[in-house]
C-alpha cells in the first residue's frame, strides 16, 4: 500500500510550511511514484496570512498510477478552503495572469478544493486548469472555484476555466462541485469557456457544477461527455455547445438559454431563471426555482458516486432529493443549546461558576456577572444574518427592551 | 535583488521526451525569489533539503525570470501564391529551434504538424530537416475537417462553390447538411452549428435559407484563423527549462553549503541559455 507523503504549501510561510508554493512543491518532488517511493504525493494548501499563490505550476515528468497519484487540495479540516465562494483572506488561492494556472500533464492527479483566479491581457493562452496528458489514467477537479476576470482581448488564443485536451481513450477526467465563472472571448465560443473538453478520445464528467458568464459555459468537440445536474447561467453565447452531435449526453441540467441539447434526456430545463444568495455567492437561496430540487440522485452513480457539495454540505444519501449545480441548498437555523452563569471573578477563561448550566439566577441589582451561552447551527452558518441579543427582567418588574450583544 | 533556486538532486524519467520537457534538473535555474527569501525568518521549511540558493542582490528581480521553459514559436513565410486558385505555398518553420536545431520542426514533430494541418485541407508537404512547406487552399480548407471541428466533415455536408474572385481572393460559397447525417439533430441545432463556425473562421454569412447557407470568405482571413489555430493546437513545451549552470558549479554550491553569494556579473557569466548553446 503507497505511503502518503503531506507536504505543506503556503505562501506566507506560516508555522509547519514545507513550500510557498505549489510551483517548488511540484519541483521539489517530483519523480517516480511508482518505484521504491510507492507514494502518494500529497500538498496541502494553506494561506495562514492572507498571501494567495501567485505561481503557476505544471505537472509533468512525474510516473504515477491509480493508487500512487498526485493531489493537491485544501483540508477540510483546516480551515483554508474556501466556503463555496471566491474568498481572498485566509484562504488559499492561486491568482495568475497570462498563462495557465495549473498544467496536469500527468495522469492521476486530483485537484480538491483550490480557488484560481486567471487574468489575461496578453495574447497567450490562459486557462484555470487544464488536464492535458497522454497516457492513460484518471484526473480529478473537485470542489474548486475558478474564476476568470479581465476579459480577453485577443480573440485566437484561450480563455478558459477547466480544459480538457488529448487524455486517450482509456482515460477519465472528473470534474464535480466546481464553479466557473467569467471567461469570456470577444468573438469566439471555442476561445472563452468555462469547462470544455476538444477532441478528446477519454470520457468526461462533468457532475454537480456551475458555470456561469463565460462566452460559452460547456464547450465540447468530439469529446464524449457526460454532463448531470450542471447549472448554466447567463453564459454570453451559449449555455451548451458541442460540435460532435452525438457525443455528449446531457442530463438533469439546468440552464438559462432556450437552446434544446441534441441529446436531451427529456428532464434538462430551459429557459431557467435562479436565485443565488449574492452576486457573486452561487449557493442556492430557498426561493429558487431553477435548480432547488430539480438534480438526478448520483449517491449510487455508477461512475462517481458522491454525497456531498462544493462546502461540504450532505446532499443526502440514496432516497434524497439532489439539487442541480454546486450546492446543494440545506435549510439553515441557529438555535440556543444552552447557557451558564459566571462569577465576574476573573478572565474569561478563569471565571468560576455561579450556577449549573441552563439554571436560572437571581442576582441584586447592579450586579455584575458572566454568561456562557452555546449555539447551535444546522445548515449553513454563512448564509444566516443573525445577531445576539439579550434582556433582562427586574424582579417583579418587566422585561426590558432587547439589546444587542456585541 | 534576487535569489535563484535550483534543485539539490537530480531525477531522470525513463521517457526521453517527457524527461526533456517536463523534469526540472539539476542544474536547471527552477525558480527565482526575493533577495532575503533564503534568511527564512520562518524557517526553512522543506526547501534546504529540496534546493541550493544562489542568492545575487545586484540583480534586479525585474531581471531574473531564468526559470521559463523553453517553448515552441512556430512562424510562417509565403513562398509562392497563386490568387487565381485561391492556394499559397507556406513554409511553417521554428523561432525557437535551438542553436543545432533539436527544437526544429522535424522528425515526430513534424509529423504531428502535417498531420494536423492535413485535417485543415492542406497538401503537397514537403519535410526538410528544420522546417516544412506545403499548400493551403482555400476551398480545401473550407471543406476541412478543422474548419468545421466536425471529423468526416464530407459525409455530413455538400458544398458548392457558387464564386470566387482573384482579385480580392474572396470565395462565395454554400453549403448545405445531408439529409440522415445529423442523428435526431433539428434544423435549428445544425443551423447553430454551421453559422458560428462560419463566423469563427472569419467568414460572412450571406443568407440561411435551409438547408442552403451561403457564406462569403476571404483568403487571407482564413489564413489567419488557419495559423492561429495551428498554434494554439501544436506548439508545446520543448524543455522544462530554458536556462542553467554548470555542472562544476553546482557541485561548489552544494558543497560550500548549499547557499552561496554572486554578483549580477557573476551569475549570468556561469548561466547557459540551452537554446543557444551547442
Amino acid at each position: 500500500m503507497a505511503t502518503t507523503v503531506t507536504k505543506v504549501i503556503d505562501p506566507d510561510m506560516g508555522s509547519g510550511y514545507d513550500y510557498d508554493s505549489l510551483y517548488d512543491w511540484e519541483a521539489a518532488q517530483q519523480g517516480d511514484l511508482t518505484g521504491a517511493r510507492n507514494e502518494i504525493a500529497v500538498a496541502k494548501c494553506r494561506c495562514t496570512a492572507g498571501t494567495a499563490d501567485t505561481t503557476a505550476f505544471t505537472m509533468d515528468g512525474w510516473t504515477t498510477s491509480a493508487t500512487q497519484y498526485i493531489k493537491t487540495w485544501t483540508d477540510t479540516s483546516e480551515t483554508y478552503r474556501h466556503n463555496g465562494t471566491y474568498q481572498t483572506g485566509n484562504k488559499y488561492r492561486i491568482e495568475i495572469s497570462n498563462t495557465n494556472a495549473i498544467m496536469a500533464s500527468e495522469e492521476f492527479v486530483k485537484i480538491i478544493g483550490i480557488q484560481i483566479k486567471c487574468t489575461k491581457s496578453s495574447s497567450s493562452n490562459v486557462r484555470g486548469i487544464c488536464f492535458w496528458f497522454t497516457g492513460d489514467g484518471i484526473s480529478y477537479a473537485e470542489s474548486c472555484i475558478v474564476v476568470g476576470t479581465g476579459g480577453d482581448p485577443y480573440s485566437s488564443t484561450d480563455m478558459g476555466g477547466i480544459s480538457i485536451y488529448q487524455p486517450p481513450t482509456n482515460s477519465k477526467i472528473f470534474v464535480i462541485n466546481c464553479i466557473v465563472y467569467g471567461f469570456t472571448s470577444p468573438t469566439s465560443i471555442s476561445y472563452g469557456f468555462g469547462v470544455s473538453p476538444y477532441y478528446v478520445n477519454a470520457i468526461t464528467y462533468i457532475y454537480n457544477c456551475t458555470l456561469l458568464d463565460n462566452t460559452c459555459g460547456f464547450y465540447s468537440i468530439s469529446s464524449l461527455s457526460y454532463l448531470k445536474n450542471v447549472l448554466l447561467k447567463g453564459n454570453i453565447t451559449r449555455d451548451i455547445y458541442h460540435v460532435n452531435t452525438l457525443a455528449a449526453h446531457v442530463s438533469y441540467c439546468s440552464k438559462s438559454d432556450s437552446y434544446s441539447e441534441f441529446t436531451d434526456d427529456g428532464n434538462n430545463r430551459n429557459s431557467q431563471t435562479f436565485s443565488f444568495v449574492g452576486a457573486a455567492d452561487f449557493h442556492l437561496q430557498a426561493s429558487d426555482t431553477g435548480a432547488l430540487g430539480y438534480g438526478l440522485n448520483l449517491y449510487n452513480d455508477a461512475d462517481y458516486p458522491f454525497q456531498t457539495d462544493i462546502d461540504g454540505q450532505d446532499r443526502g444519501g440514496a432516497a434524497a432529493s439532489w439539487d442541480i449545480g454546486a450546492d446543494e441548498y440545506v435549510s439553515s437555523a441557529i438555535e440556543q443549546e444552552g447557557f451558564r452563569f459566571r462569577n465576574d471573578d476573573g478572565s474569561e477563561s478563569a471565571a468560576t461558576w455561579k450556577a449549573n448550566q441552563d439554571v436560572n439566577i437571581n442576582l441584586a441589582a447592579d450586579t455584575a456577572f458572566r454568561l456562557r451561552f452555546l449555539l447551535k447551527a444546522t445548515g449553513n452558518p454563512d448564509s444566516i444574518d443573525a445577531q445576539a441579543e439579550a434582556r433582562v427582567k427586574p424582579s417583579g418588574g418587566a422585561f426590558g427592551a432587547w439589546e444587542k450583544i456585541n | 535583488m534576487a535569489e535563484f533556486l535550483l534543485k539539490r538532486n537530480d531525477y531522470t524519467h525513463p521517457d526521453a521526451d517527457k524527461d526533456r520537457r517536463g523534469v526540472h534538473k539539476r542544474t536547471d535555474v527552477c525558480n527565482f525569489k526575493p533577495n532575503g527569501f533564503s534568511l527564512f525568518p520562518n524557517g526553512p521549511g522543506s526547501y534546504l533539503n529540496d534546493f541550493i540558493f544562489i542568492c545575487v542582490p545586484d540583480l534586479d528581480i525585474a531581471e531574473a525570470n531564468y526559470r521559463e521553459s523553453w517553448k515552441d514559436n512556430f512562424d510562417y513565410e509565403i513562398v509562392a501564391s497563386r490568387p487565381a486558385l485561391g492556394e499559397y505555398d507556406i513554409r511553417v518553420f521554428e523561432l525557437n529551434p535551438g542553436a543545432i536545431n533539436q527544437n526544429a520542426i522535424a522528425g515526430t514533430k513534424a509529423t504531428k504538424i502535417r498531420d494536423y494541418m492535413l485535417a485543415w485541407g492542406c497538401s503537397g508537404f514537403v519535410l526538410s530537416s528544420t522546417d516544412a512547406t506545403f499548400t493551403f487552399s482555400l476551398w480545401d480548407a473550407v471543406r476541412s475537417a478543422n474548419f468545421w471541428d466536425v471529423p468526416l466533415i464530407g459525409t455530413r455536408v455538400t458544398f458548392v462553390l457558387n464564386s470566387y474572385v482573384p482579385a480580392s481572393g474572396i470565395g462565395n460559397i454554400t453549403v448545405s447538411p445531408i439529409e440522415g447525417q445529423w442523428g435526431t439533430s433539428t434544423e435549428q441545432q445544425i443551423s447553430q452549428t454551421i453559422t458560428r463556425k462560419i463566423t469563427e473562421r472569419g467568414g460572412t454569412l450571406i443568407s440561411q435559407i435551409y438547408p442552403n447557407f451561403v457564406f462569403e470568405i476571404e483568403r487571407s482571413d482564413i489564413l489567419t484563423r488557419f495559423r492561429a489555430d495551428v498554434k494554439r493546437r501544436m506548439e508545446q513545451t520543448y524543455m522544462r527549462h530554458q536556462y542553467s549552470i554548470p555542472q562544476t558549479d553546482h557541485d561548489a554550491i552544494v558543497s560550500a553549503g548549499g547557499i552561496v553569494t554572486m554578483t549580477r556579473v557573476e551569475f549570468l557569466s556561469k548561466l547557459i541559455d540551452k537554446m543557444a548553446a551547442t
